[in-house]
């Protein structure tokens, strides 16, 4: 017994010396990064580097990107700059990357940059927001015009084709806010008797939303909806709602899906909600540009369809959006 | 790693000195110019293919973008150029100037870039050491603990075998000093020079006890030879007594029997009978003692002696004592020293008859009893009380019994019958104050 215990000592001892040997010698080893192959860059150049929807559509080009080969840099002007905007798409063309998607804040001043590239030689595709007259190679966005109609239809099947409505919109000289009320005007004009009573414009501040949804409400008691052309219309709307005491009475149509508008849909308090798909977008406009680098040429509009999110699909639509995000991970 | 950021910092420099120099030919047409901007910009576009060689991946990336705008650069600069030297207007190179001007600041742009890149690297190359330093610390501390408790439990067995094994040494070297030599030997240790000690130890103690076991048994020869020495000499030593003593009272025999013939001769002239049968009684007792000194004599050769001596007795004392002599053995058959018997019967004269006023009697019997002669020498003389009884037997040289014939003592007569037996149970005496004394003497026969 004493034997075996000794000789088991002995082996323990010699097992555990070779064990931590093993273990030191690992650890003392220095690891080369791994020579991993640089592969062609296509830049994506956002409106605004750290906003939400952004990131859905880098999530959606990064995916691309991983099928056919390349990579993303995500870049952006920390707050909306049309000079800065101008200056990463000349830097990327200076740097010779494999293909730019911009956002175009501004059509006229982009022309000349955007003509550049593509005399350059540079596959350009213009994403979210358009230059019609430039001879970027695609457009990949949403056609808001139709998005505005999407909208026109969802406040009639909420309230009828009776009854009187408001509008609340952002900027009131930025093209996809115009567009949007245009198509909305359309819609409703040609599909029911529903009046407007009032259009009130909010910035894209939050407070000020509230604000003219106070005012809206106070005026027109009688407003069976409000229409809300941006994502912080909405939520501005919504608190005006609850604070009055409205809810469910005064349905709020608004756009986009930022999570504190998703969390409202859930409790109610907006009725249903816009959604443009920037991560088709993205996904979308990485594999044109692919496309024209390999040789089939790819030109046009390419249209991605807006989706209405209410209580009934909302769980679903988050559910797809985790899947999105996970599969970036 | 500070060399890559020293290096950027010269792309930097050389582009900004290519730029300069650009500049300088736009103003003066200087070949020297051109010449030194093309210099630099090539320096550059060394350094940032050198870095290619060895960065990492981000690094990598940005390195390939610099690159590409570095050509950018010279590809717009050279144009500039180029409008420039067909000597057109200045409205005509300046936007090509102005977007070569843009470009080195992309350029800028993305050295700088690299620059955060290379410390981000480093930062991260940083954390990943000093996660691997303390995990190799954690590593090396675990191992420590690990051997040092090896090494404890290892020792403490160690230490455990030692001890026994010498607790085991100790208790049976504890015995051995008691002269306890059985040692067991325990249980093996794993210990080799511990198992060799003890397994000496073993053989050592077997060793000595056996050693020791022989010099008892020699001890043991010894003794007995030196016994056997010790009986020779004594026996010598008695002899070489007795013939001392003879020696001692030898006045020149020759002498003396020839005095005492010539006695003889006058008394028989004289017509004196029986003073010449005295002297002849004398002499005889003179030439026994003398010749019979070196040899064993028979019995009778004693008896006679005795005879002679109760002869001049009677003589002496008239009828003052009686004698008488019972014999029913061979005496022929029977050896002793020469003068065994005469001593005694003096004794019983000189002690015994003498001091009593009124006389008595010595009897003398010999007689055979089971292999052994017995000689009983009675008087009814006046006896001994126990002191002198001792005295009597002891050899001590004050108490020289006087006036014996011979000189011979008891003591040593005894001694020497003793010797020549080798029995302790030759002698025997009885004596008790007023009544007289026995000896007995028990002497072997030897056929």
């Amino acid at each position: 017994m004493k034997r075996l215990l000794k000789y088991s000592v002995y082996y323990l001892a010699v097992l555990i010396f070779i064990v931590f040997n093993v273990v030191l010698l690992d650890s003392l080893k220095y690891e080369k990064p791994v020579e991993e192959e640089i592969k062609p860059k296509i830049v994506l150049i956002s409106h605004v580097y750290a906003n939400p929807y952004w990131k859905q559509v880098r999530l959606g080009a990064e995916k691309a990107a991983k099928e056919r080969g390349v990579i993303i840099d995500f870049q952006g002007p920390e707050s909306a700059s049309v000079e800065e905007g101008i200056r990463l798409i000349k830097m990327a063309y200076a740097a010779k990357v494999s293909g730019i998607i911009a956002y175009v804040q501004d059509e006229t001043r982009y022309n000349d940059v955007i003509n550049k590239v593509i005399e350059g030689g540079m596959p350009l595709v213009t994403v979210d927001s358009d230059a019609e007259n430039s001879k970027r190679l695609a457009y990949v966005g949403t056609d808001n015009v139709e998005a505005g109609r999407v909208g026109g239809r969802e406040v009639i099947r909420q309230i009828g084709t009776e009854g009187k409505v408001a509008i609340i919109m952002g900027g009131k000289s930025v093209k996809n806010q115009i567009e949007r009320v245009e198509g909305f005007k359309s819609y409703i004009s040609s599909n029911s008797n529903i009046v407007i009573a009032a259009i009130e414009s909010s910035d894209s501040y939050l407070l000020e939303a509230e604000l003219a949804a106070r005012k809206i409400l106070n005026r027109h008691p009688d407003v069976k909806a409000l229409f809300c052309t941006s994502a912080l219309d909405g939520l501005g709307a919504a608190k005006a709602v609850k604070s009055l005491g409205l809810v469910g009475k005064v349905k709020i149509i608004c756009f986009d899906d930022l999570p504190e508008t998703l969390d409202n849909i859930e409790k109610g308090i907006i009725t249903s909600t816009v959604v443009q798909q920037p991560y088709v977008m993205g996904y979308k406009a990485v594999n044109i540009i692919m496309d024209n680098i390999e040789g089939k040429t790819t030109k046009g509009l390419f249209i991605t369809d807006v989706l209405v999110v209410d209580k009934e699909n909302l769980d679903e639509f988050r559910k797809q959006q985790q899947e999105y995000y996970n599969e970036s991970q | 790693m500070m060399n890559k950021m020293s290096i950027t910092n010269e792309i930097k420099n050389n582009l900004n000195q290519s730029f300069s120099h650009f500049n300088q030919y736009i103003l003066t047409n200087a070949e020297e110019s051109k010449r030194l901007y093309e210099f630099h910009y090539d320096k550059a576009v060394e350094d940032v293919a050198a870095l290619q060689q060895d960065s990492d991946l981000r690094s990598r990336y940005i390195l390939r973008d610099l690159l590409n705008s570095l050509e950018s650069f010279k590809q717009a600069a050279d144009r500039t150029i180029k409008v420039y030297d067909d000597r057109s207007g200045v409205d005509v190179y300046y936007d090509e100037y102005v977007w070569t001007k843009e470009i080195v600041s992309y350029c800028n742009t993305f050295i700088s870039m690299l620059s955060d890149s290379y410390f981000d690297y480093n930062v991260t190359i940083y954390r990943g050491l000093k996660q691997k330093q303390e995990y190799i610390n954690k590593i090396l501390m675990a191992y420590i603990m690990v051997a040092l408790m090896l090494s404890a439990i290892y020792t403490l067995l160690f230490i455990g075998d030692i001890t026994r094994k010498l607790k085991e040494l100790v208790s049976a070297s504890e015995k051995v000093v008691k002269g306890d030599f059985t040692y067991n030997e325990g249980e093996r240790t794993y210990i080799y020079e511990l198992d060799i000690l003890s397994e000496a130890f073993r053989k050592m103690i077997t060793h000595i006890s056996k050693y020791i076991e022989s010099l008892q048994e020699k001890a043991e020869l010894e003794r007995k030879l030196q016994d056997e020495k010790m009986k020779l000499l004594s026996y010598e030593n008695a002899l070489k007594v007795s013939q001392l003593k003879v020696l001692q009272a030898q006045i020149n025999p020759h002498f003396l029997f020839n005095t005492l013939n010539c006695i003889s001769q006058t008394a028989v002239k004289e017509n004196a009978h029986k003073t010449e049968s005295l002297i002849r009684a004398v002499a005889g007792i003179l030439r026994y003692s003398l010749s019979m000194m070196d040899r064993n004599a028979t019995l009778e050769e004693e008896v006679n002696v005795v005879k002679q001596y109760m002869y001049i007795q009677k003589i002496r004392y008239e009828d003052r004592f009686e004698f008488n002599l019972k014999i029913n053995v061979d005496l022929k058959k029977i050896v002793v020293p020469a003068m065994t018997l005469q001593p005694f019967v003096e004794n019983a004269f000189i002690h015994g008859i003498e001091p009593k006023e009124e006389g008595g009697v010595i009897n003398i019997e010999i007689t055979e009893q089971g292999g052994f002669c017995t000689i009983l020498i009675e008087d009814t003389g006046c006896g001994m009380d126990e002191d002198m009884l001792k005295e009597i037997m002891s050899d001590s040289p004050e108490q020289r019994p006087v006036g014996h014939t011979t000189g011979l003592g008891i003591r040593s007569v005894v001694q020497r019958l003793k010797l020549m037996y080798n029995r302790d149970d030759i002698f025997s005496i009885e004596s008790k104050k007023g009544c007289g004394t026995r000896v007995y003497l028990k002497i072997p026969i030897k056929e």
